[in-house]
């Protein structure tokens, strides 16, 4: 009993050792900023492009639908309805912008859907600059990112929708055609294939998107983004050459942890 | 967002404390809440499907300050786990900020990192056990598991250094 007590007395100690009685007093005031802070240029080139297929889509929407635009809306429906069916996905990108910033970089998208839910990954090479790579897992309950191999962060996802800092996935891609059919137009068309496009200039930057449309299942087969401005001699290009869809993937091959990186 | 805002208003106190104590720069901890207000800010309506905004802030606050942490780990002092020969009497009295940080972060890596980490939410955070459960997505018995083994420890060690009688 009364070593219980002493037991109590040195824990009472312990804590108040570890209670901060010379804290520094915080100064800072959260206000919402008015725009994000945007940290790398490659969150900031995703930015662009995301917000290029938005603005599209307001400044058209007062547009009629032309025939061909018509034409176009029904291949984006299509597509669209095929990848609520798609089972599982994979597409990988290359990303290039050349100049002062020299970024080069690969990705490759991996989507799984089962009957517990959804996974998805991102699994991000940045080869020029810093060679850098990060990988970001959505499972139907948890959330990982790993970086050069190291797994940094794992919390439970909380209902969060996939997040890959903004970059551009398939989904979002579909979306935003989807958004801005009234912009679509026909570049090329085979026995096969259907080639849309869509351009923009938003702020000092142009860009265009193609995405290559398959008529037999009705999916989007290849895409490719370019982005250029004169003023600062900057240009950006994605290119994903091909996206395979319905492949044989299980859960434990879209969750393995990234080679760490050899020293 | 101006939820959020309110909110890391109401928590400023216990998100810089936590911050300060485990990072042991005020500029720093300073730095990290605003990055974390700033990466909430950028998830925009996302944040509308979190449960808990509250528990969620400081989950993010904590991976922040681990990954910050481990970018620095080769720059900073790091410590032999059980090495009480490093500690006075004098340390356990600290006279600022500095000393005392140096004191919390040499009792706490004495522990393992799990039984650390719920101490600093408790004491620093002012988390409740609950919270912390949530916090670290872990289940509440182990949660108070943690921290119980941690002080006990402690404890034992300064106890046996004489540190505390």
């Amino acid at each position: 009993m009364k070593e219980e007590r002493d037991n109590e007395r040195l824990d009472e100690q312990v804590v108040n050792l570890l209670t901060p009685k010379h804290a520094p007093r915080c100064n800072a005031s959260f206000k919402v900023p008015e725009t994000t802070k945007r940290v790398s240029l490659w969150r900031y080139v995703r930015t662009i492009g995301v917000a290029a297929v938005v603005v599209m889509g307001v400044f058209l929407g007062i547009r009629m639908l032309a025939p061909s635009e018509a034409r176009a809306a029904q291949i984006i429906d299509r597509a669209m309805a095929g990848m609520k069916e798609v089972r599982s996905c994979r597409m990988q990108m290359i990303c290039r912008i050349p100049g002062k910033s020299d970024v080069a970089g690969n990705l490759i998208y991996t989507i799984l859907r089962t009957e517990k839910g959804d996974f998805s990954r991102m699994d991000m090479q940045e080869e020029s600059v810093r060679p850098h790579q990060t990988t970001f897992l959505y499972t139907p309950d948890s959330m990982k990112v790993w970086s050069d191999g190291e797994l940094e962060i794992a919390t439970l996802r909380m209902n969060q929708k996939p997040d890959f800092n903004n970059w551009i996935t398939l989904d979002v891609l579909m979306g935003k055609f989807e958004e801005n059919k009234r912009n679509l137009s026909i570049v090329h068309e085979t026995d096969t294939e259907i080639t849309l496009r869509n351009s923009k200039h938003v702020y000092k930057y142009d860009y265009t998107y193609e995405g290559v449309f398959s008529k037999i299942d009705g999916l989007v087969k290849s895409f490719s983004v370019h982005g250029a401005s004169d003023s600062d001699d900057f240009t950006m290009t994605i290119q994903c050459d091909h996206i395979d869809y319905n492949i044989p993937l299980t859960v434990d091959e879209i969750t393995k942890a990234p080679q760490a990186k050899s020293e | 967002m101006e939820q959020l805002a309110c909110l890391m208003e109401e928590e400023r106190d216990n998100l810089y404390r936590y911050a300060c104590y485990r990072l042991g720069d005020e500029a720093e901890a300073e730095d990290v809440l605003q990055e974390v207000f700033l990466a909430l800010c950028g998830k925009g309506h996302l944040l509308d499907n979190v449960e808990n905004l509250r528990n969620y802030l400081y989950r993010t606050l904590t991976n922040q300050c681990g990954m910050l942490l481990r970018k620095r780990q080769k720059e900073v002092e790091t410590m032999v786990v059980d090495d009480w020969s490093r500690l006075q009497v004098k340390d356990t009295e600290p006279q600022n900020f500095e000393q005392e940080f140096r004191l919390i972060d040499r009792l706490l890596a004495m522990l393992p990192a799990e039984q650390s980490e719920v101490i600093r939410l408790h004491i620093h955070g002012g988390r409740t056990f609950v919270d912390i459960a949530s916090i670290l997505d872990a289940p509440l018995p182990t949660v108070k598991a943690r921290y119980r083994y941690g002080i006990e420890k402690l404890r034992n060690g300064l106890r046996m250094n004489k540190l505390i009688q």
